[in-house]
């Protein structure tokens, strides 16, 4: 802290006067405007200084400030596998930025969160980062309705103090692609024999990673979400086998003061 | 220890105030910076900063901007450059309008700008007194590769190539510096990110040991990075005026693909840019 000058006799001027003691020694927290800190003790009123750190470098130890006082944040990562099937999320569509995008979404157990923020945020980060292990067929049958067509899941990140778990739009949105080829249906291989159900290929599935920002004007103090939506498109017969396996991710939220 | 103060029914002078006042001054000025114990600095003791940044603000600005409808590439860059300081996609600190070369060579008039940020009067200056970094991230999603005429049909990816993003840094010296330059076009060096189109062009299938498949890219690329002027001189200023996100496309075949050829080139889809701005006091934080 400053260092706080002596009250001489000469501001006194050998008198009692409250509004001279008041000023000069008590309290008078802006005496030269915001680049001069107070010299009375209104300086036991907190407030940083120059003098609150080492003089060497200016620094303050990092063990002397607070948790939170800076940004406030949240992770939470899992390495266990989390299964959605098609069954769960196949919905309805809808045309968005020319894309098609599932209208009815389910939420991702393992990529969501909802984090108090004690404080109205200058910025809010938040974001995820996952593998997914996925089916989704491109069929070449020949059939009326199943030929050059394709299976999807698609991920949408959604986050606010309240978001609504059906907000589908270009932001924050990842389509997976289909992961195998299907050329049979009812011929001499059927597709929806176990014993010859086209496997997914490795190759296909995705390592997803989305993050976004708020600023202040969108977010209040209090509790904040942020999560993973998931849609599908299936065609097979029993959509039960079309499902989307996470081993891995994270969630993460983090809020600037 | 206690501070002496005037008993009951003595009579207050100039002189005893001013004794009570140096008892405790001497206690106050006695507590140092060493005695500052753990977690004892908190929000409240934040103030504002010397940028005048709002109460209890360490952010300077931010934005984030959506490609609002998908993109193909039309650029395509050509082959790897070798020399020394505009190999490939490397970039040193010429620049592009400067006539002297360009900070991403081959590929400035290739690269198709996906998204811009205009930054308005966000101005950064080297002193003592600040330092302001910006951190800048993006997100985007490869959708499939075109087929002839750019058309929405998936096409085999056998001419499977790599998409590069690059996030580039418009500023413009204001003062301080020399030359007449107005206009520097950063490539933030760890912002270039080259990503291979994975996609195997033979599947297992029920009917056929393998077949070839079709489409399917759906790639998602993130990457942040952090622009700092720390190169700059004392006294240079600079305005930034713009921040892009820039991709072109090479193939791994090159003789599938000329570079006047529509066809296998990637749909961009769902791709935000962002940034923000964070400023660090070197001298304290003010009262």
């Amino acid at each position: 802290m400053p260092i706080i000058p002596p009250l001489a006799q000469g501001i006194l001027q050998g008198k009692v006067d409250a509004d001279v003691i008041y000023k000069e020694s008590v309290y008078n927290p802006n005496p030269g405007g915001a680049t001069v800190p107070p010299l009375t003790f209104e300086l036991l009123n907190g407030g940083l200084t120059r003098h609150n750190y080492t003089d060497s470098d200016h620094q303050i130890e990092a063990q002397k400030v607070q948790i939170g006082t800076f940004a406030q944040g949240y992770y939470h990562g899992f390495n266990r596998n989390d299964f959605m099937l098609a069954e769960q999320c196949f919905g309805k569509t809808t045309i968005t930025g020319g894309d098609d995008v599932a209208t009815e979404r389910k939420i991702h157990s393992s990529l969501s969160c909802s984090v108090y923020i004690p404080f109205k945020p200058s910025l809010i980060l938040f974001g995820f980062q996952a593998m997914f292990c996925h089916d989704a067929g491109h069929w070449v049958t020949g059939s009326t309705g199943l030929n050059q067509v394709h299976d999807w899941w698609d991920l949408m990140l959604q986050a606010g103090n309240n978001p609504d778990q059906n907000t589908h739009s270009v932001k924050y949105y990842q389509k997976l692609p289909n992961t195998m080829y299907i050329t049979k249906v009812k011929g001499s291989v059927e597709y929806n024999n176990d014993d010859y159900y086209a496997f997914s290929d490795e190759d296909s599935w995705r390592y997803v990673s989305r993050q976004g920002q708020l600023d202040g004007g969108a977010v209040s103090a209090g509790y904040f979400t942020a999560r993973v939506t998931v849609g599908a498109l299936s065609r097979n017969d029993d959509i039960r086998k079309a499902k989307l396996q996470t081993p891995s991710g994270a969630i993460w939220v983090l809020a600037l003061r | 220890m206690s501070i002496d103060t005037p008993e009951s029914g003595q009579q207050i002078s100039s002189s005893s105030i001013t004794e009570m006042h140096d008892g405790v001054t001497e206690k106050i000025n006695n507590i140092k910076s060493d005695n500052l114990g753990r977690g004892s600095i908190g929000p409240q003791h934040l103030g504002k900063t010397t940028s005048g940044v709002s109460q209890n603000s360490l952010v300077m600005g931010s934005s984030e901007v959506t490609l609002s409808s998908p993109v193909y590439l039309a650029g395509l860059v050509g082959a790897y450059h070798s020399g020394n300081s505009t190999r490939g996609l490397d970039y040193n600190s010429t620049i592009i309008n400067g006539g002297v070369g360009s900070l991403y060579y081959e590929v400035n008039t290739n690269w198709t700008t996906l998204l811009t940020i205009p930054m308005g009067a966000l101005t950064y200056e080297v002193s003592n007194k600040t330092e302001q970094v910006l951190i800048i991230s993006f997100d985007s999603r490869i959708d499939h590769f075109a087929d002839t005429d750019n058309s929405n049909a998936k096409y085999p990816a056998g001419t499977q190539g790599m998409v590069w993003y690059g996030i580039i840094v418009e500023k413009t010296r204001t003062a301080g510096g020399s030359g007449s330059v107005s206009n520097e076009h950063n490539v933030i060096e760890e912002s270039v990110v080259g990503c291979h189109l994975l996609d195997s062009n033979k599947f297992i299938n029920a009917s056929n040991a393998q077949t070839d498949r079709y489409g399917g890219i759906n790639q998602s690329i993130s990457n942040t990075c952090m622009f700092k002027l720390e190169h700059l001189s004392a006294g240079d200023k600079h305005t930034i005026t713009n921040i892009k996100l820039c991709a072109a496309f090479t193939t791994a075949i090159a003789g599938n693909v000329a570079s006047s050829a529509t066809r296998f080139r990637p749909l961009i889809r769902n791709t935000t840019l962002r940034y923000y701005s964070l400023i660090q006091s070197k001298l304290p934080l003010l009262y």
